[in-house]
């Protein structure tokens, strides 16, 4: 990303519950960990991953399926990247 | 961030990775009275800043640095079984990256900031205001651009603020500008740098605790600054035709003729060449490195400070070795009634943060002890389940909560090292990216730090007015502006955090960690 880019990246209105298509692979924390399932929450939208990983793990992951209209949607853990420290 | 990159083959997929994660999350000090009692190290600390620096008015951060080291005893006396652990903890917590890392960017720009104000960074700003000779009712928009100017070059709203007040303020007054909307404008530029400026001590701070380089921050930053200091701006001009100020028999160019110099500005190259290679993505510490060349060039080659000014050993007399070489510019053998030591910009730029490193070193450490004592974990969940149970009211909560431990804490850098940790956990929790919760966090904190009467931005210029009688004999004591009478007039600080409050409720600026991976601390 050259200079330029990085002061003009953001100038928009994000989305509270924003997309994903099948296929999209992303990297983002695991938000939730009850109940056995895993939730990546970005924003207000909410992924599910197909394996347990404690809250604050940073992953990368394949989005499997997502509902425009419920934001939801499935996730493959890709791999495990860390842990937030702070 | 704790990365593993080894994968064996052999194993359950990640189980060493999830393994490692777990152990790192898992309480190990237990106290008497539930998690909760872990958050006291840090509580009484933020109690004890209150009453220090709100309520006393004491802005000593040494003081607070005895605040924390009782605290953390404090809280030791409530650990069950036993205290191994706990001091340990003290340990594990200040030698994590993010304090390391927030300590040599300190180092770094208090050596560059020093020199730039060495080399009369305010008397090219000085002169630039004399020769574009504005009237009253422009004076107080110039003075808050000139402020900000200044304090995104040296990184620091309270020098900006002495500046300023013993400059611009008096010069003001005698060309008929409204004395409140004059130091209201200085405020603002003074927010406008520390929320802005790579070298601001704030700056750094938020972008280490939530994961982010420095330059990244800077350039993610600018579209939440530059909007409201249009507006504030404008506010300026158009306040400045209302109110009126005080008739004073003198000129303005008196005040400013014996300091102003034009070569100072050469040293906006100096703060162009950090920012420009902080953005470009060099470490913190070479784009600081280059800017420090570059200006201690600028200060020898154009004389706008000599060697002596910048590093200078005054040796006792009795160093016979010091007496052989006192013909460099940067040595001399201190006469009677000196004091032998070492001195310059270099010198008290960096020893200038020396207080606020160890500050820093047993804040984060008490955030270790919260964290490992389950009650950090607590409160996050109370918050999550409660508070931020959207991304909308989560960005609000982040935002009023900055705003109001600032409002508490005199010292803005403190309260935001004490708030770091929950704005990383809550932005975290909606995956919002590090330059997004960096953006709110030092907003917030630098606004707020220059509002309220008992604000340390506020204190120091009211400290550098009550100079002016003995520096001007016109100056009379009336013409000093009330701390509290400056409150509305701080308009870039207040429609910062308007802006923060309209980014929370309409997405402005939002970016999810998806959307783009802030870089890390390790290339600060």
């Amino acid at each position: 990303m050259s200079s330029l880019e990085k002061f003009l990246a953001g100038w928009r209105f994000r989305s509270r519950r924003p997309t994903f298509e099948p296929g999209a692979e992303l990297v983002a924390y695991v938000t939730d960990a009850d109940g056995g399932t895993s939730v990546l929450r970005i924003g207000d939208s909410r992924l599910e991953l197909d394996e347990s990983v404690p809250a604050d793990t940073q992953v990368r992951v394949r989005v499997t399926a997502f509902d425009e209209e419920t934001h939801r949607g499935e996730a493959d853990l890709l791999d495990v990247l860390g842990t937030a420290t702070f | 961030m704790a990365r593993r990159d080894d994968d064996d083959p052999g194993d359950e997929p990640f189980e060493a990775e999830l393994a490692e994660v777990a152990e790192q999350d898992e309480p190990t000090i237990e106290f008497y009275g539930g998690k909760g009692v872990s958050a006291l190290p840090i509580g009484l600390f933020i109690v004890w800043a209150i009453v220090q620096s709100g309520l006393f008015g004491i802005s000593d951060t040494t003081g607070l640095v005895i605040g924390m080291l009782l605290s953390l005893i404090v809280g030791m006396l409530f650990v069950r079984g036993n205290w191994k652990s706990y001091a340990n903890t003290i340990f594990e917590g200040m030698t994590q990256r993010v304090a390391a890392t927030a300590i040599v960017a300190w180092l770094w720009a208090g050596m560059f900031a020093s020199t730039l104000q060495a080399g009369g960074f305010v008397d090219g700003l000085v002169w630039a205001a004399s020769a574009l000779d504005i009237g009253a009712a422009l004076f107080p928009a110039a003075t808050f651009i000139l402020a900000a100017l200044l304090a995104t070059g040296i990184g620091t709203g309270y020098g900006t603020a002495v500046a300023f007040t013993t400059l611009f303020f008096p010069a003001g007054v005698l060309l008929g500008a409204s004395p409140v909307l004059v130091f209201g404008a200085i405020l603002s530029g003074a927010v406008f740098g520390d929320n802005l400026a790579p070298v601001s001590d704030t700056t750094i701070v938020s972008a280490v605790t939530q994961d982010a380089d420095i330059g990244g921050v800077v350039a993610s930053r600018f579209k939440y600054a530059i909007v409201p200091a249009i507006i504030a701006f404008v506010a300026y001009i158009v306040a400045g035709n209302l109110m009126e100020g005080i008739e004073v028999a003198g000129q303005a160019r008196e005040v400013f003729v014996q300091s102003a110099n034009p070569a100072g500005l050469l040293h906006l190259v100096s703060m162009g060449v950090v920012i420009a290679s902080a953005v470009r993505g060099r470490h913190i510490v070479e784009a600081i490195s280059w800017g420090l060349i570059v200006a201690v060039a600028f200060n020898l080659v154009f004389d706008l400070a000599g060697p002596a000014e910048m590093l200078l050993f005054r040796a006792p007399a009795r160093s016979g070795v010091a007496d052989a070489v006192s013909w460099l510019p940067i040595v001399e053998v201190a006469g009677s009634g000196e004091s032998a030591g070492v001195a310059g910009s270099l010198y008290s730029g960096a020893a200038g943060f020396f207080p606020l490193i160890v500050l820093t070193l047993l804040i984060v450490a008490g955030a270790r002890i919260m964290i490992r004592g389950g009650g950090f974990a607590a409160l996050q969940d109370w918050l999550l389940s409660r508070v931020a149970t959207t991304v909308t009211r989560a960005e609000t909560t982040m935002v009023l909560g900055t705003a109001a431990v600032n409002a508490m804490i005199t010292i803005n850098t403190a309260a935001e090292i004490a708030i770091a940790p929950y704005i990383s956990t809550i932005g975290r929790r909606f995956n919002l990216n590090g330059y997004r919760r960096a953006n709110i966090l030092d907003a917030n904190t630098s606004a707020l730090g220059y509002i309220f009467p008992w604000a340390g931005g506020v204190l120091v210029g009211v400290a550098a007015m009550q100079g002016l009688p003995d520096q001007y004999a016109w100056f009379e004591p009336g013409m000093m502006v009330n701390p509290v009478a400056v409150v509305p007039y701080v308009f870039h600080g207040w429609l910062l955090v308007a802006m923060f409050l309209f980014a929370a409720w309409t997405g402005f600026g939002r970016e999810y960690v998806a959307d783009r991976e802030a870089g890390e601390v390790e290339r600060a």
